[in-house]
């Protein structure tokens, strides 16, 4: 460990000790309790606002971003370092973003230097919220037929169409959205990278219910939206291109789902309570051999994980993580029916009083369950890619 | 827990496969099943490995092995499943040394061991007895009577009994001492009065042995040790276990391949039958419990090398997971193979058969995953 590593964790030690507010060292209850910033933030804590703006400060909101696009141009060693010091400490993530994790890549890739300069540090403040805007209703697996149109007028463009499964849309002061910018030749090569301002005048957003109640989705409709075309990023027709790229990011990140299981001992710890033991077994021998069935699938899934980590297999990691995705999706949708079934009828009450009537969290957990494997490309979608990129199926 | 191979894992499962494909090894069941062999491997192809050093690669240094652990034996066995080669590797080196490392306390048998280890005794593991594997019903006995030990039973399905130089026996214990009612381990020369081997042959083409034993008399230090008050074998039960599970993945991901290249290759109405959606999910689906069943192994085989708590449940678990994955992969590899898939003339069915032989051995499905769930306290 060199001098210059040591020297910045214990900096960086010192630094969180004082400037990480005590109630942002407790473990996430909920992801309400995320911090995203935004025009329309709420602090609560009012906590979160300071942690956040001295993390930003610090540029540590996204440390490995150059420091004059609001990072703070650390190594990996030290990414590292500052990981295991704030793990330490248990510190929350000071922000939860999409425009970081999802379309900064792309800005980094493809804009140009004014569109970074002019995005990357209002992002890295946590200033401005972004959402994605990509799947419209009579576009999702196959993406590319997307009907968004962008027409060329001058120096803006004038877009019209709707996007939908747009989290936190309804939150959010920007979109990045795919539009349709020509409908000459192959309609991938139609396709450009647009950012709106979700003020822009035309934009209207409806949250969408799901069979487990809230959610974060929504639609979004474009009725004659004038974007200025400085707001394209890449050239016209490089979206889809973009669009890939970014895709393979979401992709990784999704496949965290699932992740939890194999680590605990959830299932069995509950069948034992609720549906009972005989001779410090789970009652009913054919719950049990699922559950321990389950236990060992989600094992095996872990270990696939570290596997692919490891880097053991030297593939290619975009497709590898298609196969994660399906995995860990249809995995976790298999936990929480096995959860519904250790917990039988009393999952499927409802709670609370007439004014406020709720699902129980199991219920809740199961009914939500059903879009993982639809989420972030479905499940066959994911099978299409291993097939064809890692199987070298024609 | 990092699973990446190091480089002398590398060169050593690159080495194995080299010298495997080098005899040709992958022609030999057949060769020898077409044959009627009765021993049961090709004394050449053994010899090969011996020269090899195969026999110590588990082992310590200490005690002239490689000291690669049973991370380097699980390399091993996973070219035996690809190559489906038939030797005395299994029963010696994951069963019968693991024994002896963990029993032998003896000058007697600590010759055994080593004598094991550098290739010289071939050696056979009898537990079983009936159709399925249960420790806790083990009839076979050893009674202590007048300094020496009297052992009755029969033994079944024990892997190479026909020709092992010596059969470690599991009995259970009957005498004053304090490992009354414990399992025992008993070094026996099958060919002591008493002592009937009958040879059975397996669908797989190999060969196991019906061990009886009638009023067996041994020294009192035949008793090589006695294992834990628990009927659970462990740790010999989680080696072997695990080494099966290696197999098994070698298995697999050999059918894998050839299915792939079949689905490649083969064409009907006009186009490669690969090009089909529903066998491309499939085979995408396989592959993904593929590289599942691989990681499980890989850390299973670590654990056992670290001696880590999670060591029994992660064998136990492997091999369940094993048995199910290697079950889909052979089947799934006839089916899609359509008509030639069940001709002799492929060794598809050579795969399925010994498959299924080792997932029966030493516990199936049902008997690790009720082991793995006690062992995670549910």
């Amino acid at each position: 460990m060199s001098e210059e590593l040591e020297s910045f964790r214990k900096e960086a030690r010192a630094w969180l000790e004082v400037n990480c507010p005590p109630s942002m060292r407790q473990p996430y209850t909920s992801e309400a309790e995320y911090i995203w910033g935004g025009r329309k933030a709420q602090f609560d804590p009012p906590e979160q606002e300071p942690w956040l703006q001295n993390m930003a400060q610090k540029g540590w909101t996204a440390p490995d971003w150059p420091i004059a696009y609001g990072g703070a141009g650390l190594g990996r060693e030290e990414r590292r370092i500052l990981r295991e010091e704030m793990s330490r400490l248990g510190c929350r993530p000071p922000l939860h973003s999409f425009g970081i994790s999802m379309l900064a890549p792309a800005l980094m890739k493809f804009g140009s230097e004014e569109q970074r300069l002019e995005h990357l540090p209002a992002m890295a403040r946590g200033e401005i919220r972004w959402c994605q805007g990509y799947s419209e209703p009579g576009a999702g697996s196959d993406l590319a037929s997307l009907r968004t149109s962008a027409i060329a007028e001058g120096e803006f463009y004038r877009v019209n169409g709707s996007k939908i499964w747009t989290s936190h849309a309804d939150k959010s002061d920007a979109i990045f959205c795919l539009v349709r910018t020509s409908d000459a030749g192959d309609k991938r090569e139609g396709i450009s990278f647009l950012l709106i301002d979700m003020e822009t005048e035309g934009i209207s957003v409806r949250p969408i219910r799901l069979i487990s109640g809230a959610s974060p989705f929504c639609q979004v409709f474009f009725d004659n939206v004038l974007v200025p075309a400085r707001n394209r990023v890449g050239r016209e027709g490089e979206g889809w291109k973009i669009a890939k790229y970014l895709l393979a990011h979401e992709r990784s990140m999704i496949s965290g789902v699932g992740g939890k299981a194999g680590t605990s001992n959830d299932l069995a710890e509950r069948a034992l309570r609720c549906v009972g033991e005989v001779d410090g077994k789970v009652r009913d021998p054919a719950l049990r051999s699922e559950i321990a069935r389950y236990d060992i699938d989600a094992l095996s899934f872990r270990y696939a994980k570290e596997l692919m980590r490891s880097g053991a297999q030297g593939q290619d990691m975009g497709a590898m993580s298609s196969a994660l995705k399906y995995y860990g999706t249809e995995l976790n949708k298999r936990r929480r029916e096995l959860a519904v079934d250790i917990e039988g009828s009393a999952a499927l009450m409802l709670q609370g009083d007439d004014q406020a009537r709720a699902f129980t969290s199991t219920a809740a957990e199961w009914l939500r369950s059903k879009a993982n494997s639809i989420e972030g490309g479905t499940s066959e979608i994911q099978l299409n890619i291993i097939a064809r990129r890692i199987l070298d199926l024609p | 827990m990092n699973l990446a191979y190091t480089d002398e894992q590398a060169m050593l499962r690159d080495s194995a496969d080299r010298l495997l494909d080098d005899l040709g090894a992958s022609r030999e069941i057949r060769t020898l099943r077409d044959a009627g062999d009765t021993l049961g491997y090709v004394p050449e192809t053994w010899a090969r490995m011996v020269e090899q050093g195969w026999p110590g690669v588990a082992a310590p240094m200490e005690q002239g092995g490689w000291g690669l652990g049973q991370t380097g034996l699980g390399l091993i066995m996973e070219a035996l499943g690809r190559t489906l080669t038939p030797s005395p590797v299994e029963a010696t080196l994951a069963m019968g040394i693991p024994l002896l490392q963990r029993l032998a306390r003896s000058e007697e048998h600590k010759a055994l061991l080593k004598s094991a280890v550098a290739g010289e005794t071939r050696l056979s593991l009898a537990v079983q007895e009936g159709a399925h594997f249960d420790p806790p019903s083990i009839a076979t006995t050893a009674r202590r009577h007048d300094g020496q030990w009297l052992v009755d039973g029969r033994k079944d399905f024990v892997p190479d009994a026909g020709f092992a130089d010596r059969i470690l026996v599991i009995a259970r214990m009957e005498d004053d001492g304090p490992a009354v009612g414990r399992l025992g381990a008993m070094a026996l020369d099958p060919s002591w009065p008493g002592v009937t081997v009958r040879r059975v042959a397996s669908v797989d083409s190999r060969h196991f042995a019906e061990v009886s034993l009638a009023g067996v008399c041994l020294p009192d230090n035949a008793l090589i040790g006695a294992l834990s008050a628990t009927a659970m074998m462990s740790p010999l039960e989680d080696i072997v276990a695990v080494q099966t599970a290696a197999q098994l993945l070698g298995i697999s991901c050999h059918v894998f391949r050839e299915t792939c290249d079949f689905l490649r290759a083969r064409e009907q109405f006009g186009v490669k039958i690969g090009s089909f959606q529903a066998l491309q999910h499939r085979a995408a689906m396989l592959y993904v419990e593929l590289e599942c069943a691989r990681g499980l192994v890989r850390a299973a085989l670590a654990a056992l090398d670290e001696a880590a708590p999670a060591a029994s449940s992660l064998a136990s678990a492997a091999k369940a997971k094993l048995c199910v994955v290697s079950r889909l992969a052979v089947a799934e590899a006839i089916q899609m193979h359509g008509g030639i898939g069940v001709t002799d003339e492929l060794d598809l069915g050579l795969y399925l058969k010994r498959a299924t032989v080792l997932q029966h051995l030493f516990g199936d499905r049902h008997y690790h995953t009720d082991r793995f769930a006690r062992l995670k306290g549910y």
